[in-house]
Order: C-alpha cells, then structure tokens, then sequence
C-alpha cells in the first residue's frame, strides 16, 4: 500500500514538473516573441538543410511559417544586444539551403533573437536577408581568396585583431 | 565579407582556433542554445528537428565541454536514470534545473574549478558503475 503511495506521488510530482517545465517555457517565449510571432506556427528548430543545387548544409535554429513563407530566426549569445553583418550572412546562407530543401519560399525579413550573457535578457531584431545572388557572390568570393586567386583584405576593426586567436600569426605586434 | 577575410584563410591553413575567452562564449553559447532548443521542443512538442530528442548536459558541458567526462554522464543517463522512474524524474528536474546551474557554473574560473573538482570524482565512480556493468552484460551465463 505504501509502495503504491510513493509511487502515485512520484507520478503526480513528475505530471506538476513536466506542467511546470511547459508553462515556464511558455512563459520564456512569450516574453520575447510575442506580437512578432503571434498567429505564426513553428514549424522547425535546430533542423539542417542541404542544398544540393549549391552544395550548402546549415543548420537553422528556428523557422516560423507565416502566410504560406517561411521566416527565419537566429539566436545569438553575445556580452551587448549587437546584430553583426554575419548574423545577416548566415540567415541569407539559411534561406537558399531551405528554400531549396524545403521549397517554400522563404522571407526577406528574418530575426536575430540576442541574449545578454549578462543578465540572460532577450532581444529580438529584424533584418533584411540579402538576395540569393549576394549570397552566392560572398561564396565565390570566399572561394577565391582560400584558392590564392585574391588577397584577402584585412579587417577594418582594431577590436577584431584584439580578440582573434590567430593574431599572433597574422599581426605579432599586437600578441601579447 | 561579414567577417576579417584573413581569417577565413587562416582558418583554412591552421584549422579552426579560438582564444580561451572564445571558447568560454562558445560553451555559454552551447548551453544556451540547448536551453532554447529544449524552450522549443517544450512548447511546441510537434515541430520538425534535426536534433536528438535526447536531453543535454548542460553543468557538464559547461564545467568539462564534449570530454570523456561528459559522455561518461550521458552514458549513465541513458543507460540507467532513463530505466527507472525515480532516475525519470531526477532527469526532468536536472533538466529544469542544469541551465540555471550551468549559467552559476561558467561565471567565473573558480566556480568552474570547483565544480570540476566536485564532479570528477562522481564521474570516476559513475564510470566504475557503468564498467563493472558492461562487464556483467558481457560474461556468459
């Protein structure tokens, strides 16, 4: 009989933590995406896409579909809630790999959702993909430099020397 | 091209490098990202993934990252908590509670030290456990 206690309570203690665990998670998504996604089903998370047409395979995080098209988000851990130009890069690669696996078209408009590693805040961005041909420039381009054909130019950012792991090769003043 | 185009080619050559600091935003990166996944999955239990169903571990991964160590507490998680129901439920509140953890845990050196000095020997137990398992399955009855 007390076997049969313990173990009703074990199952009712798990039901109220899987109830739990939903209505956080619930709670979670709301307070970032709603307004934004209201309306729009989730229809993929942490899903890979190949592109055999390109020979691209990503990984997206989430896609949402929306009126019949596919809308993609990102989502970055970062120390500010900053959007850089290859968040955008990768939506775009995203978006040729799944409208080509998936065939339905995919947005123009895609999100990158920051989380502040600080103090775990959430903030949703919208950004504007680049086209197919873009991306497909950035990829020759790329091609090129790692086939010898171009000089790769270098970055712009101090910043961005500072914090990469091979500035000891590439700029030795700045190593430490 | 939306990042130092010198590194792409130095990634090429060198193979793919990062700076402790990096690799510590990598790995917060990682259990946050599993988090969100999971918010996902939770949510939404019917969406489309790629992603094995199975849950991660997050103070593991965090204090150890992909190391023997991690796979060791996988194992067991798997391979014996799964098969019972109290092991079920110590899962589901881990799961619910790893994050949270995991987060504490990367803060700083120290409590990644401390918490590695904690769990190594759990692990070393944990792994003798699942040996002196495995060599039971294997000898003929």
């Amino acid at each position: 009989m007390s076997v049969f206690i313990l173990a009703l309570a074990g199952l009712l203690g798990l039901v109220f933590l899987i109830h739990r665990a939903r209505r956080n998670a619930s709670h979670r998504e709301k307070a970032w995406g709603e307004g934004e996604f209201e309306g729009k089903r989730m229809i993929y998370t942490e899903r890979v896409f190949v592109s055999r047409r390109y020979g691209i395979v990503t990984r997206i995080d989430r896609a949402y579909l929306f009126e019949g098209s596919i809308e993609l988000l990102e989502f970055k851990t970062r120390a500010r809630h900053t959007v850089y130009p290859s968040d955008v890069i990768e939506l775009s690669v995203q978006r040729v790999a799944v409208e080509d696996a998936d065939g339905r078209a995919v947005r123009d408009v895609g999100y990158v959702l920051t989380e502040c590693a600080q103090n775990a805040s959430r903030k949703l961005h919208r950004v504007r993909l680049l086209a197919r041909d873009e991306v497909l420039a950035l990829r020759a381009r790329r091609n090129q430099i790692l086939e010898g054909q171009v000089e790769p130019k270098e970055a712009t950012s101090r910043g961005l020397c500072i914090d990469c792991a091979y500035r000891a090769v590439c700029k030795p003043e700045l190593a430490p | 091209m939306g990042v130092c185009e010198r590194r792409i080619l130095f990634e090429a050559q060198l193979g793919k490098r990062k700076t402790p600091a990096q690799n510590r935003a990598s790995d917060r990166g990682t259990v946050q990202h599993e988090r969100f996944h999971r918010d996902a999955m939770t949510s939404h239990p019917d969406v489309a993934t790629s992603a094995s169903r199975k849950g991660p571990c997050f103070v593991a991964t965090a204090v150890f990252g992909e190391a023997p160590e991690t796979e060791t507490l996988r194992a067991f998680r798997d391979g014996v908590l799964q098969r019972y129901g109290i092991g079920r439920g110590a899962i589901l509140t881990y799961y619910r509670l790893g994050p949270s953890l995991a987060r504490f845990v990367l803060v700083s050196k120290t409590r990644r030290a401390t918490a590695r000095a904690i769990l190594k020997p759990i692990v070393r137990m944990i792994a003798l456990v699942m040996n002196d398992r495995s060599a039971a399955q294997r000898q003929p009855r």
